[in-house]
This record gives C-alpha cells, structure tokens and sequence, in this order.
C-alpha cells in the first residue's frame, strides 16, 4: 500500500523530467571537428550533417553537411560560441575525425587536446589527423562524391588506407594520449591534406563532377616531440615506420630491377618484433621483420617456376626492405631525434633500473642506439600467371 | 509473514559478489600502484579473504544464530553493545551515502547529463525502499537473477574489448617497478574499504541462511571469484586506456568501455555497461540499508524493521545531497577518509569480539578443569 | 454484491422460501401440494414440466416426474423413465399392499429405472437444486421421498478445436463449458487410480460445479490444503468464468502478472498435472486454471515437447528475446534517440534523424501515438462483429502505415517499432500473458522518456523485484531462476531430449520423483545395436 501512494509521489517528477533530453530533430549531429590556431585565438569548425539530406532519399540539391568556423580565445571558448551560429544544440558524441592545423601542432598541441578529452561526450575512439599545407578548417569543407561528407570520407579512408596501403595508420584519441603521456615513447599522428582548389572544392558541384575540382588525401605521418609536432615524414620513412611498429597489414614494395622497369611485391603479411637485449652497457636492439607477400608486378626477365630464382628475388627484396629501414631508422635518430617506436617502452619493460638511469638523457641515449635489422621475405604466391609476359619470342 | 525467512548458500554467494563489485568495478580502484594495480587487489583480496575467514568466520562460528547487534550485546553488556550497535548504523548511514554519491555522480556523467542530483536520488531511493521492503528472500531471488546477467555483460564486455583491437600487453610491463612498497601501499586501504572489508555487515544477514554449514566457504568462494572479475576489470584497464588515463578519469572502467567498437555497430556501449555496473551497487545500497534497518530493530526491539526503511532512506538521500558538493569531494572522501574511519568497525571491534570468545573459551575450559 | 443483495430483498416477501427452503424443508406426503409447493418455488416457469402418471388401479395414486426442459435429455426421460415406469406400471401388478409398502420407492428405485446414477431425497432444498441442474425428480403420492435421477443432457458446444492456443502439431480437443466433458477429457488421458476430483460447489446463486484435480502422491499436500481452505473461504453470489475464481484465490489481485496458468487444453492440463500441479474446472467456461503457476511456464508450450529438442529450445529462446523485444523496444527507441544518441552507429543516427525531421512531435508522443492506436485497433479488431473486421483491418493497416507517415505524424522507424511490439507480443503461448507486458511496456515509455536508461533500468529492477516478491501458493514466481535450480535448467530456457529429464520439477512434487527409469538407458543401447544390424543387412 505504502509503495501505491510512492508511486503518486514519482508522478510530478516523471512530468518535469527530461533535463537532459534531446530530441533527434533539435540537435545536429557533427561528425568532425577542426581546430585551428589563428594569431588571437582558436578557429573551431564544426562539420555539421544536415540530416534530410544525408539520407538515401534525399533530393541532393544542397550539401549534406556544412561547416561553421567560430573564433574564440580558446578552444572551449570557440565551441561554444558556434551555438551563435547553428540553430539547433551541437552533439558531439558522432565525431570521428578531429583534425588540427600544423601551426597548432607545432606550437603545442595540449591546449587543444584537453577541451576535447574532457568533454564526455567525445568518443575516444576518434581519430586525430594534422592537416597538411592547408588550413584544418579547408579539409571539413570539401565536398566529396560517395560518402555523403568529408567527415565520413575521412574516417573510411583511413581505414582503406590501413588495409591497403599502411603508409599511415589511424590513430585514435586515445592512443594519442597515452603517447603523450608515457615518458618512453613519443607521439606521431597522420597528416591529411587537400589537392586541388579550395575555392570549387566546397561547392555542392564538386561531388556531381566526374573529376572533383579537390579531393582529399591522406599524407605521412607528423612527428612529435612531447605535444609539439616537428616534421612531416615522407612517403618512404612513414612506411618504414609503420614497418617498424608492426602497423603494416598490407603494401607493396618495389625492387628497380633494370631502368624503369619493377619487381614489386604486394605484401600479404608483416611482422616486425623488437627486442632488446639490456646485458651490456648500452642496450642493444635486434629488429626482426618477417614478410609474407606475393608478387604484383615482374618486369624482368626471371624464371620463378625455380625456386632458386625465387630465392634470389626474395634476397632482393629483403635488401630493399632492410634499407627501408635502416634509412628509417637512421632519420628518427638523426634528424628528427624523436622515438615515436617506443624504443624506451623496450627497454622499461626489460629492465626498468636501467631505464631509469638512461630516462634523463633518453635523447642522446636514442640517438647513438644500436640496433641490428633482420628482414626475411618470403613468396607465397607469384601471382595468377608466373612468369613475366615477354614478347621475346616475336 | 509467518514463514521464515530462509536464504540459500548460491544466493547468499549471489549477493555478496554483488555487494563487492558494487562501485569497485567502475573506480578502477588500485590505480595507485599503476600498472600493478591487479597485484595490489590480488594482495588486498588475500588479507580479505583472512578477514573474512578468520575474524568474521569465528564470529560466526559461535553465533550462528544471531544478528551482530545481538552478538555485541552478549560479548559487551546490553548498553555498551546497543551503543556499539548504533554507531555501526551511523557507520553504514555514511558508507551508503557515499555509494548512492557514486551511483548519482555515474548516471550523470554518463547517462543523465544535467539531471538534478534530488531527482536522481529520490529516484534511486524509491527503488530501494521497494526492494528493501519486500525482504532480504526477495533482494537475494532478484540478486540471482541479475548474477547471470552480470556475468554476461562481463564476459560480452571483455569479448567486444578484445575485437575491438585495443588492447596492448606492453602497458602491463614492467611488473613490480618500484618493488613490493607501493602495491602494498595501494592494497592497504583496499582491504579495509573496497571491497572486501565492507562484508562485516553479512555478519546481520548470516542469521537468514537456512543451512549454517559451509556459509563461510561460500563467502569466501565469493571474495574469490570478486577478485576474479575485479582483476580481470582492472587488467583490462591497464592495457586498453593506459595507466595514465585511470589516475585521471573520473570512472576508468567507463572510459575503457568507450573504446569498445566492434566493426562500428557494437559501440559506445558505456550508457549500457554503467547500467551494469548500477546494478550492482543498487545491491550493495540495498544490502546496506536492509542491514540499517534490521539493526535499528533489534536496537529498539521493535517487530518490522520495514518501519525504518522510508526515515533511514531520507536521511541517506539528505547527507548525499547536503554533506558531499562535489566529485573530488567524494573521491577525497573515498579514498582518504573512509578507510581509515571503517578501520574500527570492519576490523578492530570484530577482532576484539574474537579476542572475547577465544578468551570466554578459554576460561571455561580453564575452569572445567 | 449489490446483485446479491438484491436477488435477497426480493425473495424475502415470499413465505414459501422461508417456509421450505430456507432450513431444509422435508417433503410432504402429499404429491399435490408437494407439486404445489415447487410451482411456487420456481415460480412456475413454462420450463418447468411436471409429468403424472397414474399407478393405482383406482387411480388415485400418483407419481410424478419433475424436469426442467432443456436441461434434461428428453429423450432419455422418455425412453428409460416414463417408459419403464409406464411399463413396469403395466406389466405388475400394482395393488394397494404395494404402493402402501414404504420399500415401493426402493422398489421402483432398485429394478425398474434403468439409470446409473439415482439417490434418494427428502428435502426441497436438495430437490430444487438437482432440478435446477438437469436432474430429473420423482416424487411419489403418499410418500414424502423422492428420487433423483441422473439425466443431465443439455446442448452443448460439443468438443471442438481450442480457439485460443492453437498449435501444429497435437491434439485438437479443447475443453468445453460442461465440467463433465472437461473431467472426461483428462480421464481419457489420465487413467490412474491416484486422479484425484474433487468437486465443490461455489456461488450462492449460480451454484457452479468447480472441481479440483491432482494426482494423489504426485501434487504437494499443502498446496492442496491451501488451495481448498482458499475455495472453502470464498463466498460470492457467481461465478461465471474462472476468472473469477482467480481472481478471488489469490493474494496479490493487483499484480499485473498472471499467478494461475489458464489454458483450454487438456493436453496441457494433463502435462501439468503430471508435474504435480492442480487444476481447477469450473463449470460454465473451457478455461481451466493450473496451479501453482511460474513465470517460466508462460515461455513454454506443450508443443515444444512435440518437436526435436533443439528446435523446441530455439523457439524457446526466441520467446525470451520476443519478451524483452514487447517490453522495451518502444521504451529503448525513446532513450536512445532522446538521451543516448551515441549509442547507434553514426550512419544509423543519420538516417533516422533524417525520418525524424519532418515529424513535428516528441519521440515520446509519437510513440504513445502510435501504440495506443495499435491497442485500440487490437481491441475493436477482438470486440467487433466478424462482418465488419475487413473494415477495421483496412483502416488500420491505413492508420498504422503509410498514410501516418505521409502526413508527418510518425517517422518510418515508428512504425517499424509499432509492428514488432504488436508481432512479439503475441508469441507467448498463453493469451494471457501478453496483457502484462502490454501495460508495462507503457511504463517502460513514460520512464524512459523523463529518464532515458537510468529509467528503464530503475523500471526493470522494480519489475525484478516485484516478479521475485511474488508467490503462486508458497512457490516462488521466478523459480527456477530464484531461486536458482539447475537441474530445471533441462527445461527452462532450452528443452533437451525427454530421455535427459529424469526427474519431475521437486519443487511441487512432494516425493515421486522420479519420472522416466533410468532403464530407459537399455533402450537406447538395443537400438544401437539394433543399428548396426541394420547396417550389416
């Protein structure tokens, strides 16, 4: 009886309740973010999907999604004022991508960082990217054909990209994170840019063209030193590196076997581990990478129904790949001195006493770091034909 | 109700995993020792389950029959037990005020952003005072019940983390860092508080189980497979969100939850799994307020304890409104205070009720011969 | 009861109750004013047929056999009454000496009526009541005792196939509204010496036959007893259908949940019996209630156990997740797509959003809309005349389809939500128990749309703990998930082969556990061989 009367008293409270309702169609969904640095503050902009046209009868006159710059004095500050500009209450718990602009990167990326790790409703599965010679706010403003936005662009390109290519690797906020505040490894994000024109490439036109006036891309790592980014990669090191944190699921490798002419082989499988060995008075590493792959082009002459033959040709791609990461490795430590492979991480987990002597002078400690690379290259597959189509015989 | 009340073993094994998984589960608790935080909950369990066993068991052992309140009358005198008694009733007021605080400070960071704390409280007490006016028959037949779905949503928790490729091994290295000191450090006021020492308030609900025998085997098989789970939570933790983020995260397992992501259908899952995590310490609230009442009756010596429930629910629902403003208040509480004020209550005046029986025992014998 | 009170007020003025009926009455020596008597009783109703038949030579003595037309066999009344007394009349000679002999009733009792079921009686009371259930009366001039006589026959519906619970595969008999033809549906199946029925009368005015049945040995004895304290206590004008009676047995009559399993086929009725449950026939309706009923049981029909194991076990399961689906699909699109957008995968948020952008209401009002329109419907598509259900289909498909999302009232998702709620809620074997999920499943809205999960969870732990609270006669509700019984588990969320289920559920039998002989095992080994000869051939 008593709980009866309890249930009258619930009533007023279910009658007032929903403080923190929303209703689908009084709030946008943003599906990316990007944070600029501009001389007096943040440029936040918001790529926001406008959802009667994102859906699969929608007319496709207008853009699905738009995007809103606001300036602020700080991030948090910069967001907040977009609610000026956008009708309905931003949600952010959609976001995949959040791209900052390298001027930010360079200058600290921390301040940005925390206004976005804080907020709760933030996934920390989104993805960071560096947005490379434009402005971060240039790349959400794109429009693109098949995805019905840049955003959505952007977070299944990378993915594409990670199975097919593994020049850059995702990565996510959280990952970034735990970078940035373990003290034995460094941070690294992948950079995103833009080809073509800017102006036409934010025009709803741009995703009806046959060739889009812009596109985007996806480009080489960006390196950090503590929170401040310090160079680009080239296409080359950032697939050594990728080699070298074991991110690579599936690439191609060339071998120049004559003027102009390729062997490449299309890797199926690759496997780098790292060991240290701590015994002596500088800890030694031996890197070891095991490739599986098959053959996708043969523009030289070479029997590969001998094994012999492909032996030899697996010795040559062993030697392309080992110098890959020799070169890789050699310009971490020289030229931009940063241990984005978590070199330390090795030796911590090996032997911490250690570590602790070296922690306090780790860059010096890396830059003279000895190491030893073992490749190992195997064919499993030539490929649907075997040996390279010859007009010899003409 | 004439019949009476009878609890079986499985169910009372039911709701003290329930009780000590309570808000453990979501504090990540241990963090202190970083990336050896599941040693130190290994250790703190072990000084546990000799608590619970020894001290606890021996309590028992001779009082099979009685509520701890009537236990203290009969080792200390009917006033001084009765005084000893209410004190332990503040004690529990303010241990459930501190966990309806973590259930209020969940659902609004997670599930209920901006909702008024009254609402939320008012709303959770009234499930409470439902609950615990059906009778501890009733809490124990739901408690299994939401055993299984428990142990599910743990075990489909740890599948989706490990098919969502976030884990890494690495951050579980090097192991022992800095020796043995700080994990004992961090296990010490674990014991105490999180999870294993609150179980001196079954020492009111052994009096309910229908069989007297193997109820401490029981609940020490539950201190074990609460480790289990806890450790394996905590391990989860450390791999998937790093050290970093549980010393700064308001509610790490929320955090790890989020990173599930399973070919981007199974996703941010956390508005589900702090359901999972509620439910538990809605047990843990209930058990405690259950144990509130049933204390104050046999204090008073009133017949139904369900005439305390609705006074003691308020005052619970006043303090965690008036006494506690804030998270960090709260965390500093949790971590800081408590233990060392449950110290008396969980450990020192159930050992000094030892120390009498073992001392009674020993006299009698003496004089028998 | 104001019925009740009224049927009182006007009988008082008649003397003739309080005169013979009331305290049991003996009858009168005198045929005519015994007659008289019961014209008055009855109020002479054109029903009501009174046949005399001359048995003295002279003339003046009489008998007279007393029927109610309709609820008699008249053909049986003509052929092995009035015609075997006419012709034993006939064919002895009756002198004075005879009819003058007090045995002449004995007489006439024990070799002339060829009935099986015939007593003798002596009081109005008794007389008016079996004439008023399709007996027939004899009474006798010059004697005040008559005889009763076993000739019910009414039209009845005859055994036709349940309407209710259909099934593929099993029998088709149902009960129908004669306890007589119910009782004889579970003879047929049932033909232990240890079937109990017992039967009682209930109802002051209506005088229903409610009959109790269990196996002796098999059902728990407290159970019984309770079960026949609670009839025994139950005091009422009528019982009409057992609702009644289920209403009136048990407890907690505000529960939602079903706390008697109601079922109009005897299969089932036999199943559970044999479990150690108890049945209560009432007369007047197929319904039988089976007690004590689990919440498990509604989840379970008795055509699982026709069907390989594994496929019942399916089906099973499918109920369960039929359960939650009925429950909380409406409540749970609210708190997603008001409280926790987060949770659906971005591409799924979009498109919804965008269904959702032209419909100018709350989530919550669009999904009160359309349910309680969708309960409407189904309600006017059970009340309504057969003739015009094609109407009401039309409409409603109209109302529930495209048309509402046309017009931007609903969003398509609605009516997706709308179409399996309605579809899970109707795959629980027993009608019954669709009701509670019906009405919670509004519950469930209201609170997720003040307080998105925390409200549904909050909502389902009061629902648990309430499930748990309950008892159906001394046995937990939710038994055998709590308290917990793993041997049940053979049977609860899967079925597995019959030749795994040993033992009968012990939580209601009382000691004849055991249900199938191990030996069974010898069975299984000759088949084996049985086997490999045939391989051999």
């Amino acid at each position: 009886m008593k709980i009866k009367y309890f249930c009258i008293f619930l009533l007023p409270f279910l009658l007032t309740g929903c403080w923190s309702a929303n209703e689908l169609n009084e709030l946008t969904l943003i599906t990316s973010m990007a944070i600029d640095k501009e001389e007096d503050g943040y440029l936040v902009t918001l790529a926001i999907t406008v959802p009667s046209e994102a859906t699969i009868n929608a007319p496709g006159r207008s853009a699905s999604t738009v995007v809103s710059s606001t300036r602020g004095i700080n991030a948090c500050d910069a967001f907040r004022r977009t609610s000026s500009k956008i009708s309905r209450t931003p949600n952010l718990s959609h976001i995949q991508n959040i791209i900052i602009s390298e001027e930010l990167a360079k200058e600290g990326i921390l301040p940005a960082i925390d206004c976005i790790i804080r907020d709760d409703q933030l996934r920390p599965t989104s993805f960071l990217f560096i947005a490379k010679g434009v402005k971060a706010k240039d790349v959400l403003a794109i429009n693109t054909s098949i995805e019905h936005s840049a955003s959505s662009k952007i977070s299944q390109m990378i993915k594409n990209a990670e199975v097919n290519y593994s020049i850059v690797n995702a990565v996510s906020l959280v990952e970034f994170i735990n970078s940035l505040t373990t003290p034995d490894k460094e941070a690294y994000l992948p950079g995103i840019g833009v080809y073509g024109d800017l102006e036409k490439g934010n025009t709803v036109d741009n995703s009806q063209d046959v060739a889009p006036s812009a596109i985007i891309y996806l480009a080489p790592y960006a390196l950090f030193k503590k929170d401040k980014m310090i160079a680009w990669l080239d296409d080359y090191t950032s697939k050594g590196v990728n080699f070298l944190l074991n991110d690579v699921k599936s690439t191609m490798i060339n071998y120049q076997c004559d003027n102009d002419r390729y062997f490449v082989l299309n890797v199926r499988k690759a496997k780098t581990k790292i060991k240290v060995n701590t015994k002596g008075k500088v800890p030694k590493f031996t890197i070891s990478a095991d490739i599986k792959g098959t053959i996708c082009q043969a523009d030289c002459r070479l029997d590969l129904t001998k094994t012999s033959k492909v032996k030899e040709l697996e010795n040559k791609f062993q030697r392309v790949i080992k110098q890959q990461l020799q070169k890789t490795m050699a310009n971490l430590q020289t030229n931009y001195t940063s241990d984005v492979l978590g070199l330390g991480g090795y030796i911590h987990r090996k032997d911490h006493k250690l570590w602790k002597n070296l922690n306090k002078d780790w860059e010096e400690v890396f830059k003279n770091l000895q190491y030893e690379i073992e490749v190992k290259v195997t064919i499993v597959q030539p490929g649907a034909i075997i040996n390279p189509i010859t007009n010899d015989d003409k | 109700m004439t019949e009476k009340i009878n609890i079986s073993k499985f169910q009372l094994y039911v709701i003290m995993f329930h009780y000590m998984l309570g808000p453990a589960s979501v504090l990540c608790i241990g963090g202190e020792a970083n990336q050896d935080a599941w040693i130190a909950i290994i250790i703190a369990s072990i000084i546990g389950i000799i608590n619970f066993s020894l001290i606890y068991g021996t309590i028992y052992k001779y009082n099979n029959e009685l509520s701890f309140v009537k236990v203290l009358e009969k080792y200390f005198g009917v006033i001084i037990g009765k005084i000893i008694s209410s004190i332990y009733v503040i004690y529990f007021l303010l241990t459930s005020v501190l966990i309806i605080r973590h259930i209020y400070e969940m659902v609004t960071m997670y599930l209920l952003v901006g909702t008024p704390i009254i609402v939320i409280i008012f709303l959770n007490l009234l499930m409470i005072i439902y609950a615990v006016n059906k009778g501890i028959e009733t809490i124990a037949r739901a408690g299994e019940i939401y055993f299984f779905a428990t142990i599910g949503a743990y075990i489909s928790f740890i599948l989706f983390l490990t098919l969502s490729d976030v884990i890494d091994i690495n951050n579980l290295f090097p192991v022992l860092e800095n020796g043995l000191k700080p994990v004992i450090k961090a296990s010490l006021p674990l014991f105490i508080i999180y999870p294993f020492g609150e179980l001196v308030s079954f020492l009111y609900i052994f009096q309910y189980l229908n069989k007297t025998k193997g109820t401490i085997k029981t609940g020490t098989f539950a201190i074990f497979s609460a480790t289990i789970i806890i450790t394996i939570i905590t391990i989860l933790n450390i791999v998937t969100i790093g050290v970093y983020l549980i010393h700064n995260s308001a509610y790490p397992t929320m955090k790890m939850i989020r990173l599930i992501n399973v070919e981007n259908i199974i996703q941010r899952l956390d508005s589900l799994a702090v359901l999972i995590f509620l439910t538990s310490s809605f047990f843990k609230l209930i058990i405690f307020i259950f144990v509130i009442c049933n204390s104050i009756r046999d204090i008073t010596g009133v017949k139904k304890y369900q005439y305390f429930i609705i006074p003691a629910a308020i005052i619970i629902g006043i303090i965690s409104i008036l006494l506690i403003t804030s998270y960090t208040k709260l965390i500093y509480v949790t971590k800081f205070v408590e233990p060392y004020v449950s110290l008396p209550f969980e450990l020192i005046i159930p050992l000094i009720v030892v120390i009498i029986i073992v001392l009674r025992k020993f006299l009698h014998k003496f004089k028998e011969t | 009861m104001s019925f009740f009170n009224l049927w009182k007020k006007t009988n008082k003025k008649s003397d003739i109750l309080q005169e013979y009926y009331g305290e049991a009455k003996k009858l009168k020596k005198s045929l005519s004013e015994n007659i008289k008597i019961i014209k008055d009783l009855l109020g002479n109703p054109n029903d009501l047929i009174i046949r005399e038949i001359v048995i003295s030579e002279k003339g003046d003595k009489k008998l007279a056999v007393i029927v109610i037309d309709g609820l008699t066999n008249a053909l049986f009344v003509h052929d092995f009454i009035l015609k075997e007394l006419m012709l034993a009349i006939r064919t002895t000679d009756l002198d004075d000496e005879i009819i003058k002999n007090t045995k002449f009733v004995n007489i006439i009792k024990n070799h002339s009526l060829p009935i099986s079921d015939i007593d003798n009686l002596d009081d109005f009371k008794k007389l008016c009541e079996k004439l008023l259930s399709g007996d027939t009366i004899i009474l006798f001039d010059g004697y005040n005792q008559g005889l009763v006589l076993d000739t019910k026959g009414w039209k009845d519906r005859g055994v036709s196939e349940p309407s209710a619970e259909t099934v593929v595969r099993g029998a088709r008999d149902s009960f129908n509204e004669t306890i007589r033809t119910s009782t004889m549906l579970i003879r047929r199946r049932i033909k232990d010496i240890n079937l109990r029925i017992e039967n009682k009368i209930i109802g002051e005015v209506t005088k229903t036959n409610v009959s109790v049945v269990y196996i002796d040995g098999l059902a728990n004895e407290k159970i019984i007893n309770d079960l026949k304290k609670r009839l025994e206590a139950i005091s009422i004008d009528g019982i009409l259908e057992s609702g009644y009676l289920e209403e009136l047995l048990i407890n907690k009559a505000y529960s939602l949940f079903p706390s008697m399993y109601t079922t109009e086929r005897p299969d089932k009725v036999c199943a559970n019996l044999l479990e150690g449950r108890i049945a209560i026939l009432t007369d007047g309706t197929p319904f039988v209630l089976v007690i004590p009923a689990v919440f498990i049981q509604f989840f379970q029909s008795t055509e699982d156990y026709f069907q390989r194991s594994i496929f019942s076990s399916f089906i099973r399961l499918l109920r369960f997740l039929s359960f939650f689906l009925a429950l909380l699909t409406p409540a749970v699109y609210i708190a997603i797509t008001t409280f926790h957008q987060e949770m659906l995968p971005t591409n799924l948020i979009i498109s919804i959003s965008g269904q959702r952008e032209s419909v100018p209401f709350p989530a919550l009002i669009e999904v009160l809309f359309m349910e309680l329109t969708f309960e409407i419907l189904r309600e006017a598509g059970l009340r309504m005349p057969r003739a015009i259900g094609q109407a009401i289909s039309i409409v409603g498909a109209l109302a529930l389809g495209e048309a509402a999302v046309n017009a931007g009232i609903v969003s398509t998702i609605m009516i997706i939500i709308v179409s399996i709620t309605a579809i899970t809620s109707l795959i629980f074997p027993e009608y019954n128990f669709s009701n509670p999920i019906r009405l919670l499943r509004f519950m469930f809205i209201i609170l997720s749309a003040a307080f998105g999960l925390y409200g549904i969870a909050l909502g389902l732990m009061f629902l648990t703990m309430h499930l748990c609270s309950l008892k159906s006669f001394g046995i937990p509700y939710m038994y055998p998930l709590a308290p917990f019984n793993f041997k049940a588990m053979k049977d609860t969320f899967i079925r597995t082969p019959i030749n795994t289920q040993f033992r009968r559920p012990s939580i209601f039998v009382e000691d004849d556990l055991v249900k199938q002989n191990k030996n069974n095992e010898v069975i299984k080994q000759t088949s084996k061989k049985g086997s490999e000869l045939e391989s051999e051939n």
